[in-house]
């Protein structure tokens, strides 16, 4: 398809656990597990799960800053990890990330204006006045020319995530991966750079991946879900597929342990009992079966493929298919 | 007569800089078997509202330089360090945020939580470790008998924060303090702990002070909310007060900003602008370079905690009478 901007193809990380007196490779972490899907131009795609659960290491594959086990990810056409150093640079124009912590994501020698005005220089822009299109990116993102002089030192949290969105979005890119940007700020200073991303992807038509924990934030921005666990996406959905009608068990669990600030709506159902399995040691077949109350023998032999349910909602659960062919 | 009443909290730090006063003489209650919820966002000064209540906060560099912290009828900041001693842990616990760090690597849990018994009560270890698996049992621990061996390193952050609860509720203390203590863990874990903790407040006849910046734990866990900003407590009452009928402004934005989930919003109503760190807290309502009713008044006045109805409190201009109010 033509809009189709970023296919991930069968993706799989498994990260080697060295051990033993000659450091010999003694096991795996299954980080990512055969995961598939596409992005469309325009898209707002949001990546849900508990810590571990590899979805930062879903972005950071597609950033080509680790190289997969195996599997493709194919963006404009090419598949990013046969590509040489110089030809990825170029990419990286068109893929940009926004990291969790704002406070780590700066040189603290530089000023601001440095920080944004290296990038030109290293994707060697040129034919642009480095001075003009630095203030025009503060502008865009609700600061003052002034603020170009400050060191990362003297900005709050929330100014400096609005820089690292500023040099994200300086060089136009198709696509913006943005991991956890909001987890490490306040709620009220979460809900300005909310606004703000949602602002910027209406005015340049922008596409994001957007990584989270926190499902009430996913609901907000995005238009597309995708629940990962233990590696696997177990559902995919739209936004509103999924809040009101999901289908998998771990996915219901996720939404009904989310504390709505209304004290007349407490919790009554039980929350999912035990903790996330280690990804060293998968569970056989589904591998969310240890946690499942549906759980049942199949679950246990038998990994549940990605089934189309209704359209474009996709689970990957052997109760959930039951539930609907009868 | 209250179980804790902190009037007029006033602390001092000092660094380089010269002195930072983050608390501008906070004043609430708290009943017995009641549970408050302090919230507010970073550097509001709640933390250090906790580490003061059981004089921990000169470990942190501060001075309690005004106020009284009454417990029990007794004046706390008369007391001495020996005397603190046998209050922390027996009578009033705390519940620290991060549970990675709570536990000492090197003991196992089981001799952690004895550890906490053994210091409070004469106990010998045959029955200190009876209570102690009875206590981890309470707590939820699958195999307690097992886990009492393990090291903080085998579990995960959710069993590690049900040992640090058991720790906490080994001498069936009267007041129990959590500072977040489910900011660390992920959403299913932290709705076990939740629903761990409005068990054991039914169980247990402790009164909690819940401190949080999270509106969704207040609101599940709570009797009554106490609203912090820049030192200040800006608004305080019972739960359903504050979240069906908020009034300060502050409040209100705080609630109004948080994504929901049943619906689908357009545009989430953000508060402009951030925080003001504590060396240059505006003169006047802390909260007025933030608020959209921000009056002249405001500027140059600070607002005191008016009471509008049957128990709700708000520091706000705009609910005082006259021109003078009715302030402390």
């Amino acid at each position: 398809m033509s809009d189709t901007i970023l296919n991930v193809k069968n993706l799989t990380k498994f990260f080697p656990i060295m051990g033993g007196i000659i450091r010999h490779k003694i096991g795996e972490v299954k980080a990512v597990n055969n995961v598939s899907f596409n992005i469309k131009k325009g898209d707002i795609i949001g990546i849900v799960g508990e810590s571990g659960c590899g979805k930062s290491t879903v972005a950071r594959l597609i950033l080509n800053l680790i190289k997969p086990t195996s599997g493709e990810v194919i963006f404009q056409g090419q598949n990013i990890f046969s590509l040489s150093k110089g030809e990825m640079r170029k990419i990286r124009k068109k893929i940009q990330m926004v990291f969790q912590d704002p406070y780590s994501s700066f040189d603290p020698r530089f000023t601001v204006f440095e920080s944004l005005s290296e990038i030109f220089v290293i994707q060697k822009v040129e034919n642009v006045n480095i001075k003009e299109e630095v203030f025009r990116l503060l502008k865009i993102v609700g600061l003052k020319p002034e603020h170009s002089d400050y060191y990362p030192y003297e900005l709050s949290g929330g100014q400096k995530q609005r820089i690292v969105i500023a040099r994200a979005i300086a060089l136009n890119p198709e696509l913006i991966v943005l991991d956890e940007p909001t987890s490490a700020l306040d709620v009220s200073v979460q809900s300005q750079i909310l606004n703000l991303l949602q602002d910027i992807q209406h005015k340049f038509n922008l596409t994001y991946l957007f990584i989270s924990h926190n499902l009430s934030v996913v609901n907000y921005l995005c238009n597309k879900i995708m629940v990962m666990y233990l590696g696997k996406i177990v559902e995919r959905a739209s936004c509103e597929d999924l809040f009101q009608q999901s289908l998998h068990p771990y996915t219901k669990a996720l939404i009904s342990s989310i504390f709505v600030p209304d004290p007349d709506k407490r919790l009554t159902i039980a929350p999912l009992e035990g903790d996330v399995p280690s990804p060293i040691n998968l569970p056989s077949g589904c591998v969310f079966h240890t946690r499942c109350k549906l759980a049942s023998k199949i679950c246990r032999e038998k990994e549940p493929k990605a089934t189309e349910i209704t359209l474009n909602h996709y689970v990957a659960c052997h109760h959930s298919l039951k539930n609907n062919k009868e | 007569m209250s179980l804790l009443e902190v009037n007029g909290l006033k602390l001092r730090f000092y660094s380089l800089d010269g002195p930072v006063e983050p608390l501008n003489g906070i004043n609430f209650q708290l009943e017995k078997g009641e549970v408050l919820g302090l919230v507010g966002e970073t550097g509001c000064g709640k933390s250090i509202t906790a580490k003061s209540i059981i004089k921990l906060i000169s470990y942190s560099g501060g001075e309690i330089i005004n106020g009284s912290i009454i417990f029990d009828n007794e004046d706390l900041l008369n007391k001495s360090e020996k005397e603190m001693q046998k209050i922390r842990g027996a009578k009033i616990s705390l519940i620290s945020q991060d549970p990675m760090t709570s536990l000492d690597p090197v003991y196992r849990v089981g001799d952690q939580i004895i550890e906490a018994i053994q210091v409070h009560e004469k106990l010998h270890y045959k029955e200190a470790k009876k209570k102690a698996v009875e206590l981890m049992r309470l707590m939820g621990i699958p195999l307690p008998k097992k886990v009492f061996y393990q090291y903080p390193h085998e579990l995960s952050g959710g069993m590690k924060q049900r040992i640090i609860i058991a720790i906490a509720l080994s001498c069936d203390p009267v007041l129990v303090i959590a500072d977040e203590p489910t900011t660390a863990l992920d959403v299913t874990i932290q709705a076990q702990i939740i629903d761990l903790f409005s068990k054991l407040i039914e169980h247990v006849q402790s009164a909690f002070l819940l401190i949080t910046h999270d509106l969704g734990v207040v609101a599940q866990m709570c009797d009554s909310v106490a609203i912090m900003y820049a030192g200040n407590i800006v608004e305080k009452g019972p739960v359903r007060k504050i979240f069906h009928s908020p009034q300060h402004p502050y409040t209100k934005g705080l609630l109004e900003c948080i994504p929901k989930i049943d619906q689908k919003q357009k545009k989430l109503n953000a508060i402009s602008g951030t925080v003001p760190h504590p060396r240059n807290f505006p003169t006047g309502c802390r909260f007025c370079p933030r608020c959209q009713y921000a009056m002249k008044k405001c500027l140059s006045q600070q607002p005191g905690l008016i009471e509008i109805g049957d128990e709700h409190f708000v520091a706000c201009f705009r609910y005082s009478k006259n021109s003078n109010g009715e302030q402390e």
